[in-house]
């Protein structure tokens, strides 16, 4: 499992360094740019999840994943390291937000603000999950061409139908919780969702047929 | 015990396509060659060996082991070269397989692995990328990395077409090599049959999808002959006794059961290519 996610970190590295200096000028702009809306930590999010389309791109076009099938890996634990590298993409992103958040209260404010630090790069991390827990599935169960094609697909509809349910129901302004409590809790739903990915995915590929 | 063991095993693939296989056995310490035209299902059937498309029916046996247990640790023994080119990430160098293959295989031996790339003269200073192999090197990487885990039968999926005559030359001496300890064996497709004549011991012909003969080599020279003569001449000959045949304007050949062959006749033992030439011709004609 550390080999092939060092493989996956060394593809990424090689294949697209350029969508990791992304996710650092995002970062850094939500940081210093004070920019830090929702819908940017969750860009940064997203970003990171989908570096693990990249790796999925480059290792079908070099037919590794064939060659990887006659090894003794289990399909199983084929999938779960993606799923680890989605997270470690996530986390990585979080943690860079996190440092930068800091450097900039210890620069500007000369103090250091616990919400900048755990709750903003948070949000990144569970858009991160989010996201690979949606994508992941399709990738393992049409491959990574069909499998991009489709899930851009079935997003348009989920977005479609979302938007079309925002405006006939209407979502409360305040969530009467502790932030904590809806920390904890988010947590625990994007950990559960991202199982039930896992598992979902697992189940795809090794019902696929390679050749 | 047998390295490979497949009986009765069907895989029906779109509409067209159904292999069926009835009997196949590689005894441990042989070499086999899996032989028949493109499309007749070579590939399929390795597939299926290897788990990675599933069996419609039958039972299939890899060293020993069922399908259940198959995979993870039986395929620790099993070293696989595929037809396409490499399947090593081309964007990464050649002396990162080592470490990637140490974390893959309990049984790595990257001293082995360097002592391969040394013999393979397979370029590896700490600049060389897998991308920049030519075709015959990515194969000898491939046959490197399937030597370099103390695998017990090598299976190699038509791995030397379009290979020079040195380096499939060279690939053969591996092969003979590899299978001096008793317990290894190699299954290997491919279309150069004059290959596989030098080194099987054993010769299975797929066609359409059915496996139309998996015999002992020598057994298969010992039943047959190419008899040459006139189309009268062989006319004669029961068709019974006739594997195949075939005729131009300067006479005709037939494959005939060495029993049929009668004094006089032009008889001799016949190669492996034309044995196969001529009953896919006989097929195809039937």
């Amino acid at each position: 499992m550390k080999a092939l996610l060092k493989k996956d970190v060394y593809l990424l590295w090689k294949s697209a360094p350029i969508a990791l200096f992304g996710i650092l000028f995002i970062s850094t702009f939500c940081a210093f740019g004070r920019q830090s809306s929702l819908a940017m930590l969750f860009e940064i999010g997203f970003f990171a999840a989908s570096l693990v389309e990249v790796i999925l791109q480059v290792e079908e076009a070099n037919r590794w994943h064939i060659l990887q099938d006659t090894m003794p890996i289990s399909r199983a634990k084929i999938v779960f390291e993606k799923y680890l590298f989605f997270g470690f993409s996530g986390l990585l992103a979080s943690a860079v937000q996190a440092l930068l958040n800091t450097a900039y209260s210890l620069v500007v404010h000369h103090y250091v603000e616990a919400g900048n630090i755990l709750f903003l790069p948070m949000i990144i991390f569970a858009a991160a999950m989010l996201w690979g827990s949606i994508i992941l599935p399709f990738f393992f169960r049409f491959g990574s061409i069909l499998g991009r094609s489709v899930y851009h697909a079935a997003l348009a509809i989920g977005l479609i139908s979302a938007m079309i349910l925002a405006r006939k129901v209407k979502l409360p302004d305040h969530i009467p919780v502790h932030p904590l409590v809806l920390m904890v809790g988010l947590l625990g739903a994007g950990v559960l969702f991202c199982s039930f990915s896992c598992l979902l995915s697992i189940h795809f590929y090794r019902r696929r047929e390679l050749r | 015990m047998n390295a490979i063991e497949i009986r009765n095993v069907s895989k029906k693939q779109g509409e067209f396509f159904e292999l069926k296989c009835e009997e196949l056995i590689l005894p441990r310490g042989c070499i086999m060659g899996l032989v028949g035209k493109n499309g007749a299902g070579k590939s399929t059937l390795i597939h299926l060996l290897l788990g990675m498309i599933r069996k419609d029916g039958g039972e299939i046996s890899l060293l020993g082991a069922g399908d259940a247990a198959r995979h993870k640790e039986t395929l620790e023994e099993v070293g696989v070269v595929l037809d396409y080119a490499a399947g090593i990430p081309g964007i990464m160098k050649v002396t990162q397989v080592s470490g990637l293959m140490r974390g893959i295989y309990k049984h790595w031996d990257s001293e082995a692995f360097d002592g391969y790339l040394n013999r393979f003269e397979i370029p590896h200073s700490k600049k060389s990328r897998v991308g920049h192999l030519s075709r015959g090197m990515l194969v000898k990487l491939n046959l490197a990395i399937a030597l370099s885990h103390g695998a017990k039968l090598l299976i190699l999926d038509e791995a030397t077409n379009g290979l020079d005559a040195l380096v499939r030359d060279e690939v053969i001496d591996l092969l003979m090599e590899f299978t001096r300890e008793e317990d290894r064996s190699v299954l290997i497709s491919s279309h150069m049959i004059g290959d596989l004549e030098k080194i099987c011991d054993y010769v299975a012909f797929l066609r359409a999808g059915k496996l139309a003969l998996c015999e002992e080599k020598d057994q298969l020279r010992e039943r047959y002959l190419l008899v040459r003569g006139t189309a009268e001449q062989l006319a004669q000959i029961p068709d019974e006794a006739v594997l195949g045949r075939r005729g131009n304007a300067f006479g005709a050949e037939a494959i005939v059961e060495r029993t049929a062959v009668t004094q006089g006749m032009d008889a001799a033992p016949v190669p492996l290519e034309e044995l196969f030439i001529m009953m896919e011709k006989e097929a195809s004609a039937s």
